[in-house]
């Protein structure tokens, strides 16, 4: 019995022996839980720049960062005497202040480090709260940034900034940590990447509860943080601001564009709204109302709105069918209040007839684009409609229809411009060899397939007023470069739709008479010589829409613009003055010779009415 | 002072390592309570380092008085523990308060209490007084081994269900004390089997099996696969470890007490090897060590059923110091087991206590020889070897 027991008790002390040898193994051989062993000493904690400014095309500060408080609490240290001030200047009740308290409270395992107790403190609530904490003990601010907007405008371009979400953590785990922000839409998305910077880091170190007691190996190991770069912007911001104004109490878009650089000069989203309430401690609530408007403020039209072109598409129509060979100036078609070919399908005005192509965009004759282009899928030198059709794509295509343009913001929408291919598919269009000119006429009048979105609009008056060329529209102007604190300009390459300026220079005569004598009236401009085409977008929903295309001046354009009023009616009594009143406004600076105009539009409403 | 000290009697080495114990569970309890102090008593660690104080008093009280008893007593009331300990095991099973997910506690008179401590006891003794009443058919099958099998069985299932460490620290504890009463190692090989097989079942029908099946493939992930990442229990102690060095962080200065869950209860060695480094743990390790030795060399001084009972609690005790320890170095797959006499909680140290008493009760009548029937011929035999014994130590 006895030699039993000493077996039992060599088995336990091998047992304690092999114990020993695995502690000794832990500690002296396992290098990595020794690292971890210290790294719950030593903390790193995120150093977050300052974003990067935003300009305007003249060089002003656009949006820069103002500071923003956090105020935190050490639930170990906490002593507040005074409640009734502290929630006073919070701007909460007392019943709210122990509800954050308590949760702070219920995490016990963090009772000594910082925790959020209020977020987002305007500068004088910080000051307010700074005198008031002269004998509280366990509280402390935390200082970010939250963006300032010199020029309240252009929310639609610029987006709003937001903390990351645990998916996009979870997607890149290396760039983005709980906490950080992040652009969301506009530039802010579109440029994250520049304006954020980077991230430093500082190694602090923490006791065994969590307190910062000092710096870790006197900061040598610490990696500063690099502010983002400035950035310039096409914008002008007095345009901008002036179409916001316009827009009030309507809904629709406003996109402007130099035509010798594609610089996007005003780009309004309607209904407005002000950058300012997506910051700080507004964000939540405002996105909340902007989100349950009806009228959708956070749509983003010019750039994601598809509406069916309707008569300015005719611009496309003429430059395509006269570069294509189908018509030359001096083509005249018969026009009988209707497309007499197709059962007088479309209808049209009454103005004289037979006219040229000139008299055509004057006066937007439907029959005249009906008939260029039931003789363009019917010209006998294409192979069969097919061709023909992909002929006409092809120009279209080039002149930016049907794709996304490629601008510096993100979800741009590309319209729509059907293929042979979707009329052939027999499940939802026609089927192969089962459609004809006739089927699809509507597309000659911009009513059929085809939608473009407002930026697609300006961009198809940019490459007219540029004569068939035109650079992609884009907001990013320059980046100012970190060492020699200059502007350095982005390059963007030229696209040449390869149609040729003669025929160009055809359809801007008419669009130039359009102006003065025809549906643009309302955009003619003493001094300069306006060029345009307005459009009335049929709305089977309601009022129709009402469009315009211009540039201005004629020779050496400098602005060209697109603007969209949802259900205002006919382009040339509301789009083309608004069109007006902001060439004059970037042409001369101010508004003059529109005024009248001006008043007139600021007093419209076609949201209530 | 002195009175007590005259009045301690048997095994002064064991009482030495019950002092010791005692006071290292009081360092460690107050560096590693502060978390759970701040848990329950919003930061006053001294209201708890003050209840397992008086705990420990209290325990060493317990020891004292059991020590003074006659453990043939013990011996008398194993069927009445036996008719005490049985119900209450199915009572718990029916009924028992759902702490940590395992039903484990029950509530006597406000107190919550771990039926499962009392069976340790209850086998432990009930074991010891079968295999000395069947010392001499102790080889056969069905007279010496189907008996004590039985209630090893008996008892062990019921508190496997909600309880497997403790079952198995129970079934292993039985195990060599029947080994140590000379039951046949063929049939002890047989019951290793048997109980093998019977954990399987009970793996897969249990309500708890989830549990074991995280700890488990844990254990076997962690053992089989370099790369993989434990459970963050083993993982916070093995930081802890990692920090230690030799000698440790010094009283008091464990970090890792903050991260380590249930650091006064199960993972309290983790504690003491971070503050005390390798050489703390050594000396740990060396006082039960000590306390196996001391119990086991009772043995050869005692009748067969105080060397039984003495080894058998001794078995126990130590193993479940090993099985803490093991978990606690990541050896084991993790269990719910204190570390005796050092972990936080009142059952476990009251039974560890009793235990220690008892095995102290018959070292006491080894050195004094028996009250009763005092032999003059063994009687100054063991006197005789005894006086050696501690000449030689």
């Amino acid at each position: 019995m006895e030699q039993r027991g000493y077996y039992v008790l060599a088995f336990v002390g091998l047992i304690f022996l092999i114990y020993i040898g695995r502690l000794f193994s832990i500690q002296v051989l396992s290098e990595e839980y020794a690292n971890r062993a210290e790294g719950q000493v030593v903390a790193t904690q995120t150093v977050v720049p300052p974003r990067g400014n935003i300009y305007n095309r003249k060089g002003d500060i656009y949006v820069d960062n103002r500071p923003i408080f956090s105020l935190m609490v050490t639930p170990s240290e906490l002593s507040i005497p005074d409640t009734t001030r502290l929630c006073l200047h919070l701007g909460i009740d007392k019943e709210e202040l122990d509800k954050r308290l308590s949760k702070i409270f219920k995490n016990k395992r963090a009772r000594w480090q910082e925790h959020v107790l209020a977020r987002y403190l305007e500068p004088n609530q910080y000051g307010a709260l700074k005198e008031l904490f002269w004998n509280f003990s366990g509280v402390s601010f935390q200082a970010t940034n939250k963006r300032y907007y010199q020029y309240p405008v252009g929310a639609n371009i610029l987006g709003y900034i937001r903390e990351v979400n645990p998916s996009e953590i979870a997607e890149n785990p290396q760039k983005y940590h709980r906490g950080d922000l992040i652009g969301n839409s506009g530039i802010e998305r579109s440029y994250d990447d520049v304006l954020r910077g980077q991230q430093g880091t500082r190694k602090v170190l923490k006791d065994n509860l969590g307190r910062v007691v000092g710096l870790y190996k006197n900061s040598s190991l610490n990696v500063t943080a690099v502010r983002g770069p400035d950035m310039m912007i096409g914008i002008d911001t007095d345009l901008q601001a002036l179409g916001e104004e316009l827009m009030q109490n309507k809904k629709g878009s406003i996109v402007a564009i130099d035509p010798s650089t594609g610089e996007i000069l005003a780009f309004v989203s309607a209904p407005v709204y002000n950058p300012g309430d997506l910051t700080g401690k507004l964000l939540d609530e405002s996105y909340g109302k902007l989100k349950e408007d009806p009228n959708n403020p956070l749509f983003n039209r010019p750039l994601m709105a598809k509406y069916p072109p309707g008569s300015i598409f005719k611009v496309a129509m003429a430059l395509a069918a006269l570069d294509a060979g189908i018509i030359n100036p001096n083509t005249y078609y018969g026009c009988g209040g209707g497309f007499k070919r197709n059962k007088g399908k479309p209808g049209c005005r009454m103005h004289v007839s037979p006219l040229s192509l000139k008299d055509a965009i004057k006066y937007s004759c439907n029959s005249y684009f009906a008939a260029t282009y039931m003789d363009y899928l019917h010209e006998p030198s294409y192979d069969s409609i097919y061709a023909a059709y992909n002929s006409w794509y092809g120009y279209m295509y080039r002149m930016g229809i049907g794709h996304a343009l490629s601008v510096d913001l993100p979800y741009e929408k590309g319209g729509s411009l059907p293929t042979t291919a979707m009329y052939d598919d027999a499940r939802r269009w026609y089927g192969h060899n089962r459609w004809s000119a006739t089927t699809i006429i509507s597309n000659a009048i911009g009513q059929g397939e085809i939608e473009m979105t407002p930026l697609q609009m300006a961009n198809l008056v940019s490459l007219v007023a540029n004569r068939g060329k035109y650079y992609p529209p884009h907001l990013r102007v320059a980046t100012r470069d970190k060492q020699e604190q200059a502007w350095v300009r982005e390059h963007y390459d030229l696209i040449d739709t390869q149609i040729d300026p003669e025929h160009v220079e055809v359809v801007i005569d008419a669009m130039e008479e359009v102006v003065q004598f025809g549906t643009g009236r309302r955009a003619f401009l003493t001094d300069f010589h306006v060029c345009g085409k307005t459009g009335t977008v049929e709305n089977s929903h309601g009022e129709d829409h009402a469009t315009f295309i211009g540039f201005a001046p004629r020779d050496n354009p400098r602005i060209a613009i697109a603007v969209i009023i949802e259900n205002a009616g006919g382009g040339g009594s509301w789009a083309a003055p608004t069109a007006a009143v902001l060439m004059e406004k970037y042409l001369t600076g101010k508004v003059v010779e529109k005024r009248g105009e001006m008043e007139r539009i600021l007093a419209a409403d076609f949201i209530t009415q | 002072m002195s009175w007590i000290l005259h009045r301690l009697k048997g095994d002064k080495v064991i009482w030495i390592i019950a002092f010791l114990l005692g006071l290292i569970s009081i360092l460690a309890i107050y560096s590693s309570t502060s978390a759970m102090a701040y848990r329950l008593a919003g930061g006053d660690t001294e209201t708890y380092v003050l209840r397992h104080i008086i705990l420990i008093v209290l325990g060493l009280v317990v020891m004292f008085v059991v020590h003074k008893l006659d453990y043939r007593i013990f011996a008398r009331l194993s069927n009445i523990l036996l008719v005490v300990t049985i119900p209450l095991l199915l009572y718990t099973i029916v009924k028992g308060a759902e702490v940590n997910d395992a039903a484990r506690w029950i509530n006597i008179f406000g107190q919550s209490f771990q039926p499962s401590d009392l069976a340790k006891l209850t086998l432990l003794i009930y074991l010891a007084k079968l295999l000395t009443v069947r010392q001499d058919v102790i080889k056969d099958f069905y007279e010496g081994f189907l008996p004590a099998l039985f209630w090893v069985s008996v008892i062990c299932g019921l508190i496997a269900p909600a309880d497997l460490s403790t079952a198995v620290l129970m079934f292993l504890a039985s195990l060599m004390v029947m080994f140590i009463a000379g039951v046949d190692l063929k049939y002890i090989g047989l019951l290793v089997m048997v109980a093998v097989v019977g954990l399987g079942i009970l793996g897969s029908t249990a309500k708890r099996s989830a549990t074991w099946e995280s700890r488990m493939s844990d254990y076997v992930n962690r053992i089989l696969d370099p790369e993989y990442r434990p459970i963050a229990q083993t993982t916070q102690s093995h930081i802890a470890f990692a920090g230690a060095g030799l000698f440790g962080k010094g009283a008091g200065k464990s970090a890792q007490r903050n991260f380590i869950p249930h650091a006064n209860a199960d993972f309290i060695f983790a504690v003491i090897v971070e503050e005390y480094g390798l050489v703390g743990a050594a000396v740990v390790i060396c006082l039960y060590l000590i306390l196996l030795f001391r119990s086991v060399s009772i043995i050869t001084m005692s009748k067969t059923f105080g060397a039984l009972l003495a080894s058998g609690l001794a078995f126990i005790l130590v193993l479940q110091a090993m099985m803490n320890m093991g978990v606690t170095v990541g050896l084991l797959p993790v269990t719910g087991l204190p570390l005796p006499l050092i972990s936080w909680g009142g059952t476990s140290i009251l039974i560890t206590s009793i235990s220690l008493g008892i095995i102290l009760s018959v070292s006491r009548e080894a050195f004094e020889g028996s009250p009763e029937k005092k032999k003059v011929t063994s009687s100054t035999s063991i006197k005789r070897k005894i006086q050696t014994r501690w000449a030689n130590a």
